[in-house]
């Protein structure tokens, strides 16, 4: 990959790359590492990407990955408190502070497929083939992470599916 | 506002602190190349594989009964906190197979695929289209027809079934609905896992020691002839005290402590079970309020009833 053709993607979905390690890991920290570590792929790869999808998506896959494969090596792993993650993100708002609070005291798995399918707008279909998983379980997953947000959220959230 | 715009909205406000610097990138790469750990490796490997070769039969080593033939060089990445600058340091670890004794079928099938996936996938890129999707492949780590072959190959070599699905299991009511009302203690918290068709499963977890405080684990289960590929790494094999230990729940169990982990481990009839303990004589400043000691380990291992796994 040229110089030219990397900086502009490196700095388009670095925060798409953090967001999803976000919510994989829980923790910054661990989110940043991944950023450095999928930037570097990307910086490493040599063939262009066919359009701005395939970068997309193909870095989307690369983070995943990149997330289960530090998920495997247990001695690196970080527990962030959730009041420290909280605090980490200044929003506008109180009301978003709170959901942003309960949407990381889900679990991981649902915290990820969520975040596929409501910011990246991913299917079900395609997400399911991201995680390696049934699509059955990613309805399942999205479908218990909304109940927990309907719980949690009585004010702000709505109760859609 | 609907739900997916107010998700929208906030997560719209979470950014990453990383710096996009081409020349930090630059000089990255030039320090990944690992050839040096690898000549380390092969001096101490003949010596490692002969070990384990004799004792196997017997089974006699503890938690070396468990391990990779040969030790297994790794990178493990620093980055600088305030010039977000990233260094590899070059280890070499002992890795674990978490699915049975090192002569057992599931384990030299593990580490086979293991030693594969790492080699073949290292500095490799893969179509953007997913492999065999909701297939045969769908509950592993296979990307291509290469991938695919080798893993048939394992699997054929070692005569072992594939996890044909997953269920996620929410938590500690799941748990002892699955495994009966007496599998975790109280104040034994079994929090989400997942379970696969078959009945291999694994879940985080924690509890409070009386005189220890909280500690962390990660409980994982193999059914006997299937593979799975969870490996763990185990740091040096030569930091681990290992004793067998009879539970309350009337299971011996092999106990292994160590600096920063503890492992609680059964070959049971009908699967392998291991719990790594996030703590240790050193203590983990991250998953423990403070060092476990023996007893500490064992009141751990009598905080499940085993028994109910068989």
């Amino acid at each position: 990959m040229t110089q030219a053709e990397f900086i502009p993607l490196a700095e388009r979905y670095k925060d798409t790359v953090y967001r999803i390690a976000l919510n994989y890991y829980g923790s910054p920290y661990d989110a940043d590492d991944t950023v450095q570590d999928v930037m570097l792929k990307l910086f490493q790869r040599e063939e262009s990407f066919a359009n701005e999808n395939h970068a997309r998506y193909w870095i989307i896959r690369v983070t995943i990955n990149q997330c289960k494969n530090g998920l495997r090596w247990a001695q690196l792993r970080r527990h962030e408190d959730l009041d420290a993650v909280t605090a980490a993100v200044e929003l506008q708002t109180p009301e978003q502070s709170e959901v942003y609070r309960q949407v990381m005291s889900l679990p991981e798995r649902y915290r990820t497929a969520l975040y596929l399918f409501y910011y990246e707008e991913l299917t079900v279909n395609e997400i399911a083939a991201l995680l390696q998983v049934k699509p059955s379980a990613v309805t399942t997953r999205l479908s218990r992470a909304r109940q927990k947000l309907k719980t949690k959220l009585t004010e702000v959230w709505n109760d859609e599916e | 506002m609907k739900n997916k715009e107010l998700y929208r909205e906030v997560f719209s406000q979470v950014h990453t602190s990383v710096q996009i610097n081409l020349e930090d990138f630059q000089m990255t790469k030039k320090q990944r190349t690992p050839t040096r750990v690898l000549a380390v490796l092969a001096a101490s490997a003949a010596l490692l594989t002969a070990m384990t070769a004799a004792a196997v039969a017997f089974n006699v080593f503890g938690l070396r009964d468990l391990a990779f033939p040969k030790k297994t060089a790794i990178q493990v990445p620093h980055v600088d906190g305030s010039t977000g600058d990233i260094s590899y340091e070059d280890r070499v670890v002992d890795m674990i197979s978490l699915q049975g004794y090192a002569n057992t079928p599931e384990n030299q099938a593990c580490v086979e695929w293991e030693n594969f996936y790492q080699e073949y996938t290292a500095d490799r890129r893969f179509s953007n289209d997913i492999y065999d999707e909701g297939g045969r492949y769908s509950m592993y780590s296979v990307y291509d027809d290469v991938m695919a072959e080798r893993f048939d190959e394992i699997v054929e070599k070692y005569g072992l079934k594939l996890h044909q699905s997953m269920e996620d299991v929410p938590g500690r009511e799941a748990w002892l609905e699955r495994f009966g009302p007496d599998f975790l203690a109280e104040g034994n918290m079994g929090y989400y896992g997942y379970a696969y068709d078959d009945g291999t499963c694994a879940f985080d977890g924690d509890l409070t020691l009386d005189g220890y405080g909280l500690v962390d684990y990660q409980f994982h289960y193999a059914r006997k002839g299937y593979l799975d590929t969870v490996v763990l790494n185990v740091g040096s094999l030569e930091d681990y005290q290992d004793w067998d230990y009879q539970t309350r729940c009337g299971v011996t169990v092999k106990l292994s402590l160590g600096p920063s982990r503890s492992f609680i481990w059964a070959d049971l009839e009908e699967g392998f079970l291991f719990v790594n303990v996030l703590d240790g004589t050193q203590g983990d400043e991250t998953f423990s309020d403070g060092p476990i000691d023996r007893a500490g380990l064992e009141a751990i291992a009598d905080s499940f009833d085993f028994s109910a796994l068989s």
